[in-house]
This record gives C-alpha cells, sequence and structure tokens, in this order.
C-alpha cells in the first residue's frame, strides 16, 4: 500500500468525516501521513477557533480543550519527525521558492516515496514546483 | 467518551467529528490558513 502526504484541510476534513467522494476514494486506497507543520497549523488554527452552533457559547479555554482532544491523531496518521528530514527541509527551503511547511510537504513525500495531495482551494505554486523539481508526484483534491 | 480535564464529554458515536466540524469548520480553516500568506514558515507558498 502507498503512502499520500495530505495537507491540513484534507486532514481536517478527515478528522472531521467531512470527505468528499475524492477524498474518500483516497483514504481507501492509500496510507495516511501529514506533516509536523501541517499538524501545527492545523492546530493553530483549532486554538483561535471561535466554534459554531454548538461549541461557539463555550469558554474559550475550554474550547481549546475539546480541539485538544479532537486533533489527537490516529496511529493510522503518519508524521515523520524531523529527526529524519529536517536537513532535506532546510535544503529544499533554500533552493526552493517555498516556505518552511512546503518544504517538509515535500521532503517527507520523498522520504516516504509517497505522493503530495493538497486540497485545490490552497495549491500553492512554489510547493507545485519543488515537488516537480523533486520528482513527487503532486495532486489537488476538490472537496 | 472525552475527557476534557474539566469534565467528561459523552457522545454518540459520530459526534466527536462534528464536534469537530463545528469547533473548525472548513471555511473557517481556510481563512486562518489564508491569514498567514506572509508567514516564511506557515504559510503556502
Amino acid at each position: 500500500v502507498s503512502h499520500v502526504v495530505i495537507d491540513d484541510h484534507l486532514l481536517r476534513d478527515i478528522l472531521a468525516a467531512e470527505e468528499g467522494r475524492h477524498l474518500a476514494r483516497l483514504v481507501d486506497s492509500n496510507e495516511l501521513a501529514t506533516t509536523n507543520l501541517y499538524y501545527v497549523r492545523l492546530c493553530k488554527s483549532a486554538i483561535s477557533a471561535r466554534g459554531g452552533k454548538l461549541t461557539g457559547e463555550w469558554a474559550a479555554d475550554r474550547r481549546r480543550e475539546l480541539g485538544r482532544r479532537l486533533l489527537d491523531l490516529p496511529a493510522s496518521i503518519l508524521i515523520l519527525p524531523m529527526r529524519l528530514i529536517g536537513y532535506r527541509v532546510a535544503e529544499l527551503a533554500e533552493r526552493q521558492r517555498v516556505s518552511t511547511l512546503g518544504a517538509e510537504a515535500v521532503a517527507a513525500a520523498e522520504h516516504l516515496g509517497a505522493s503530495l495531495c493538497v486540497w485545490d482551494g490552497d495549491d500553492g505554486p512554489g510547493i507545485r514546483q519543488a515537488a516537480r523539481a523533486t520528482g513527487i508526484s503532486y495532486r489537488t483534491i476538490s472537496l | 467518551v472525552i475527557d476534557l480535564g474539566f469534565g467528561v464529554l459523552t457522545v454518540p458515536a459520530g459526534e466527536a467529528q462534528r464536534l469537530l466540524g463545528d469547533l473548525l469548520s472548513r471555511e473557517d480553516h481556510a481563512a486562518y490558513v489564508n491569514s498567514l500568506a506572509n508567514d516564511p514558515d506557515l504559510a503556502t507558498t
């Protein structure tokens, strides 16, 4: 079974059980991985979230605690430790016009021999170019 | 069962996912990511 590295948008949809048809097919046919920085970005987003109909009235500290529990990743979703890819991340960030987050996504996909899959609403040209230059398969997924 | 530290929340199967969808909607997360456009570490470049 092959790995796919997914971004934080797709990860949120999976954790919230809001996968569309294309994402559900991806989940069914691959082992999932994400990155440290995609995960951190999702956690930061949850910490600043104001909540909706169900949780919007909760006190901020309680919403944050809820977010902590709900974003506890299942063991089936792999995140490579930086000790394995940190140097490569730094190298890619230096050589390519890409953020640290983008460099980690490409480095993780490279290390795993995986495809990199992102939400088509957040398709970064720098990450796409870095993936192409590194020989990584880059795919966008519509929700 | 979700242990929140200050209390335990017992929810039906599937409700935890719905809570996450409520806490952080797809649109809210997209807006948060968009707000990081100039962040050299976390932006989608």
